[in-house]
């Protein structure tokens, strides 16, 4: 690359590659201790691209078991691993390419609090092969606070991209707002949906888990009334969802899943239907009768055939031999419903473990599709076969072994690159199908409620330290929070600890307040004109508050502009007096970027501070036309990253200079 | 399954398991998605041979034999050395002395029982001069860091018999990969959507169906549900009776088209059909003509020379030349996006679009039995689907009209090379390709890859490698060797011709991907040659 060739090495794994590198930048890689995370499509290719290309000391980190639907391109991994851990497989199989390279494979998932900030500090580089959203930001988060380099990556179907992250150099994953979660209104999950996403966002997240799984949260439909939705609507939905404290027991006697069957398609949709004013601009929905629906053979309106019409005959491709990809009749799916529930009810019995959907899991998928169906044919909704129900209620994106290892062989590079200390070669990767482009270089986003924060890790005795020390602590250290009339803001993730106006929690330790070793308290200057201070809590030592010099310490930046006022409203959403705050329904029904969809609390999630949340606060609306979203998310991430400059929303503040203020100037 | 098993007790959902084989493609095998039925089929029947049992070469087996390809041949002479086990992952240790061919066909056919391969411990040139129809039993040819002359040996074969070539080299961090295709006519290009609502030019029924809504007498509910499809054409139908018939032009009529669309809005009613319609605006701009890309296919040679030899696409070309000039338009695909209204309604309108489409097939057969009855051809080679398939796709079809490497090597294109190397460019992917152009003409002279040396002898390589240098760009360029050219060359020469493991890894992911394009003639393939500069994390496609 840059030096000129070196010496012979005479291992033969090594020596055409020390020869082109160099004998300086191949040691970098030779000494080098990196992190892969995730061991599935790109987490095999990296594996043996990093171990062939002279890397020893890598670690692997995934929690899943192989599964045979795997083996089309995770080449690691044969038949006979089937069931066993991933990443202890890739380490058996991988091992032999290089028998001194040390790998360490981890059965565990990475958002484990023993993987720590110090964890991840170990590392020279850390080489994300991730599939789905949260745990990348999870991941991104700890490089960040740990300033460890970390190379994202991600792809679907043909298309793919690379993402460098160095804090404080080249954007992070959460510079730019990710086109979703998608969020979806209470309601029109509840009672007016209008998609086939949403019946299926129901089963999946709303009827299974009411059922089968953990207990209901009524929080949801309190917060729903405070953001002013339909107060009858509300009311109504309660009694629905009081009855289901007894159909938990009665589904699992004989007969059973008559009785759901009865609840939810026929007398819920009956006590729906009083809701007159409702149905004035809406067509209403049409309860089901058992005796009629259990043996009526109709396709009921499907995504590819209309009603009546019958199928044309190029429509009938060689696919509908394949059996999950079979139109169901409204019969088959009151047999599915019936039979799935009777298999989860008898599950249910025999353990006190609440049943979680999951795509491989044949019997939560049949009950989610049969009955997204059959709530999808109560509202005149298309149908979806069981395919396509697995595709969207289970995260499945289109993944091939050509384009993992395209992907796989840029961020290798990457790797070496940046061990190399070569920055200018790492811009971002996009892999369109066919053409493999160098994106220019993104610098962090100013606003970005991630990366623009100070991070500090500190040894502190929770169970002593009490909040009120705690801000005094870092007063004395970070050079801007000196001067005392300068007002701070603390928070836990989300919720607010501290603030000039809501002072209870100065006298509680930091353990009363829930937290302990790894939470993530952060600073906001009340004025918006410095950077925020993110510490992560350490395991102790000797002392209540290990605090180092403040020479030692970054200094938070001075912002150019004061954060927008959007900031002020969310930010009271953790106090105990919003009762009346009517801008606080976070509840929603998100899916991610790869269409996850799970329901998520806003106030216990792990975004950012509020404070700093201006371009992801508030519900994101959902286009009712564009079903498809929960498949196209991925793909859209990919274009996302072609079309950087679009995504800088309006109400960012403008870059700030990257100056650092110190206590000495 | 009928109703009684759906019904009684017994019903046994397992019995619906997917098999085996839909449960291991299950990621990739998805309807409308990446390749479907169609494509795995062909790529289950597809035979492909691979000269040289190298890294490269086993990575991009790898990813054929993953998916499932039917049948793979290695052919390689050579024996397995340590090198060969410190870069190529389908070879282990206990595969020294071994011979290369054999023992990477046995490493590969682990990882998919469902896929046959074969090992030849043969010279490739012996082959040829022996039994060279040979090479011809297969659906696709595939080159690793083959010397000049076995490529344009086997490259001439191939292009006789129409067999696809893919020409792989590697040299360090640079690589390139040559398709030669023969004439690939694709239907299935996997367009990002397919949406033909006929704003501009709305067929009878949907005419009628339009006709038959009055936006100023139906009530709210009903306003607000009226599809933005229907506010769209009559909004249209309007704005050409006061223009003469024009669609609107520029920037101001268009917005002005927009504002005149809102003032039907009904007030104090939310109307997402409104909505819709604002921002789908755009497609009623376009004036729903033969595409450029279709009118020029008309034009073909293929076209004009019809005959009873011609492929099936050419004979559905010469029938949807037929169609469009009858009717001005291609076949409706008959699909209708999603779009805010009552589910009677979207049935209903969907309705009319299937029924339109299914109509345009039924003529588009008629005109195409018209046609192959002059050739003497059977329709039995046209299935329904097929016809079907073309009838939807035919605004995005694409033809590949492949150039011989033999053709490259004789006469290359001096012009586009030069024009693509210039002093004041510090990168070019021609310059690059320059610097392979100068490797092979070293490696012609001296049997091997220059750099593929002792470390002594390096400098006397690049000696070697600047006079040609000088003699090759002159030839292309017809100028001497810039700075961007030698800088290229020396990084190829330091690569001494070598199969870096992760250089091996990426351009087998490229390779294979193009390869299973062709085999499933879906999607647009690479045309016709790729650089790689893995340096720099980039490819380039030049057309040589």
């Amino acid at each position: 690359m840059s030096t000129a060739t070196t010496s012979a090495n005479t291992h033969p794994t090594t020596h055409a590659i020390s020869t082109v590198l160099g004998t300086e930048s191949y040691k970098s890689i030779n000494s080098s201790k990196i992190l892969i995370v995730g061991a599935g499509g790109i987490g095999c290719e990296l594996l043996k691209n990093v171990i062939l290309s002279g890397f020893t000391d890598v670690h692997i980190i995934d929690l899943d078991s192989i599964d045979l639907s795997n083996l089309n391109r995770q080449f690691l991994f044969q038949a006979r691993h089937i069931k066993r851990s991933k990443a202890v497989v890739a380490k058996e199989t991988a091992s032999t390419f290089n028998p001194n390279a040390l790998i360490t494979p981890h059965q565990a998932n990475v958002k484990e609090t023993h993987y720590n900030v110090s964890w991840f500090a170990q590392f020279d580089v850390v080489l994300g092969a991730l599939d789905n959203l949260d745990a990348r930001r999870h991941v991104n988060k700890m490089c960040l606070a740990a300033d460890t380099p970390l190379i994202e990556s991600g792809t679907t179907g043909y298309s793919g991209n690379v993402q460098v992250i160095i804090k404080d150099k080249f954007e992070c994953y959460d510079c730019q707002v990710k086109p979703t979660p998608k969020t979806y209104p209470v309601c029109t999950i509840r009672s007016t949906p209008s998609a086939p996403i949403h019946t299926i966002v129901w089963s999946k997240s709303y009827l299974l888990p009411h059922v089968f799984g953990e207990a209901e949260d009524e929080g949801e439909l309190d917060r729903a009334e405070l953001d002013g939705e339909n107060g009858d609507e509300i009311k109504t939905l309660r009694e629905e969802q009081g009855s289901f404290n007894k159909i938990r027991e009665a589904v699992k006697s004989d007969g059973g899943p008559r009785v759901l069957f009865d609840k939810i398609f026929n007398r819920d949709v009956r006590r729906l239907l009083q809701m007159e004013d409702m149905w004035k601009t809406r067509t209403p929905p049409t309860p089901l009768e058992f005796d009629e629906a259990s043996t009526s053979t109709a396709h009921p309106t499907s995504s590819g055939a209309s009603k009546g019409e019958g199928d044309s005959a190029t429509e009938n491709t060689a696919e509908s031999a394949i059996a999950d990809q079979r139109k169901l009749t409204l019969a088959d799916n009151v047999g599915l419903f019936l039979d799935a529930t009777a298999r989860l009810a008898q599950r249910s019995s025999n353990t006190t473990h609440p049943i979680e959907f999951d795509k491989d899991d044949r019997d939560t998928l049949e009950f989610v599709a049969a009955a997204s169906n059959l709530r999808s044919i109560v509202y005149g909704i298309p149908t979806k076969t069981l395919f396509e129900v697995k595709e969207m209620a289970g995260n499945i994106i289109p993944a091939i072994a050509t384009t993992n290892a395209i992907i796989a062989g840029v961020q290798t590079m990457k790797a070496i690159n940046v061990l190399t200390r070569q920055m200018e070669l790492c811009k971002p990767s996009v892999y369109l199908g066919s053409q493999l482009i160098a994106a220019p270089f993104e610098t962090p986003n100013a606003g970005c409620t991630t990366c623009r924060d100070v991070y500090l890790t500190l040894p502190v005795k929770a169970e002593e330290v009490r909040l009120s020390e705690f801000i005094d602590a870092l007063r004395s250290r970070v050079a801007v929070y000196a001067d005392p009339s300068r007002e701070l803001a603390v928070f836990e993730r989300e919720r607010l600890l501290y603030d000039p106006d809501f002072d209870e929690n100065l006298d509680k330790t930091l353990m009363q307040l829930g937290c302990g070793e790894n939470t993530f308290i952060t600073l906001v200057d009340e004025d918006g004109e410095v950077e925020n201070v993110t510490v992560v809590l350490a395991m102790p030592g000797e002392e209540k508050i290990a605090l180092p010099h403040s020479d030692s310490i970054k200094q938070p930046a001075k912002k150019e502009k004061k954060l927008a006022p959007v900031a002020e409203n969310s930010r009271k959403r953790g106090r105990d007096d919003d009762a009346n705050d009517d801008s606080t329904n976070t509840q929603t029904y998100t899916e991610n970027a790869q269409g996850v969809v799970s329901i998520v609390d806003s106030s216990d999630d792990e975004g950012p501070p509020p404070a700093k949340k201006m371009h992801t606060d508030g519900p994101i609306t959902l286009d009712d036309s564009d079903d498809e979203g929960a498949e196209k998310g991925a793909e859209k991430d990919i274009n996302h990253a072609a079309n950087h400059t679009d995504n800088h929303t309006a109400n960012q503040s403008p870059p700030s200079n990257d100056k650092v203020i110190s206590l000495d100037d | 399954m009928d109703l009684e098993q759906i019904t009684s007790a017994e019903f046994k959902v397992t019995d619906q398991r997917p098999d085996h084989k839909t449960r291991r493609y299950d990621r990739q095998l998805r309807i409308s998605r990446l390749w479907a039925a169609a494509g795995q089929s062909a790529l289950e029947n597809a035979r492909v041979l691979v000269i040289n049992g190298s890294a490269t070469s086993s990575a991009t087996l790898k990813n054929l034999v993953l998916p499932g390809i039917g049948h793979f041949t290695v052919m390689d002479d050579q024996l397995v050395t340590d090198a060969d086990i410190g870069n190529n992952f389908f070879l282990e240790p206990e595969s020294v002395g071994k011979p290369r061919a054999t023992e990477t066909v046995r490493l590969l056919l682990e990882m998919n029982d469902s896929v046959q391969g074969e090992g030849l411990v043969k010279n490739p040139y012996h082959v040829l001069e022996t039994q060279p129809d040979f090479f011809t039993n297969f659906s696709a040819v595939i080159l690793h860091n083959t010397e000049t002359d076995l490529t344009l040996k086997l490259s001439d074969l191939a292009w006789s018999n129409h067999l696809p070539l893919f020409s792989m080299k590697t040299s360090g961090f640079y690589a390139s990969l040559r398709v030669q295709l023969p004439e690939q006519t694709i239907i299935d290009t996997h367009p990002d959507a397919i949406v033909d609502l006929r704003l501009n030019k709305p067929f009878e029924q949907l005419k009628k169906f339009v006709q038959s809504t009055d936006l100023n007498k139906v009530s709210d509910n009903d306003h607000a549900h009226i599809p933005y499809i229907v506010v769209l054409i009559k909004q249209l139908d309007e704005w050409k009776k006061s223009h003469d018939g024009a669609l609107p032009k520029n920037i101001t009529e268009k917005r002005e088209f927009k504002k005149v669309m809102d003032s039907h809005r009904r007030k104090g009613v939310d109307e997402q059909n409104f909505d819709e319609a604002q921002s789908q605006a755009y497609r009623a701009f376009q004036s729903n003509d033969i595409p450029h890309q279709v009118a020029e296919l008309y034009q073909d040679d293929s076209l004009k020379n019809l005959s009873k030899d011609s492929s099936p696409f050419w004979f559905l070309v010469a029938s949807l030349k037929v169609f469009s000039d009858r009717h001005g338009v291609l076949p409706h695909p008959g699909t209708l996006p999603d779009l805010h209204t009552d589910t009677q309604t979207y049935v209903h309108l969907q309705t009319i679009y299937k029924n339109k489409a299914r109509e345009d097939v039924e003529e588009l057969k008629s005109i195409l039995i018209g046609i192959i009855d002059k050739f003497s051809v059977s329709i039995n080679i046209f299935s329904d689907d097929l016809i079907g398939a073309f009838a939807k796709h035919s605004a995005f079809l694409k033809v590949i009209k492949g150039s011989s490497i033999g053709d490259e090597y004789t006469s290359p294109r001096r012009d586009v090379i030069s024009s693509g190397i210039s002093d004041e460019f510090t990168e070019s992917a021609y310059a690059i390709y320059v610097a392979f152009i100068i490797s092979d003409a070293f490696s012609e002279k001296y049997k091997r890859q220059p750099g593929d040396c002792k470390l002594e002898d390096f400098e006397n390589d690049v000696m070697r490698v600047n006079s040609e240098l000088e003699k090759v760009t002159k030839d292309l360029c017809g100028k001497e060797p810039s700075k961007v050219i030698s800088d290229s060359l020396l990084e190829l020469v330091r690569g001494g011709g070598s199969d870096l493991p992760n250089t091996a890894a990426f351009l087998g992911g490229l390779a294979s991907q193009e390869i299973i394009k062709v085999i499933t003639n879906q999607y647009i393939p690479i045309d016709n040659y790729c650089i790689i500069d893995l340096i720099k994390s980039t490819t380039s496609v030049l057309k040589m």
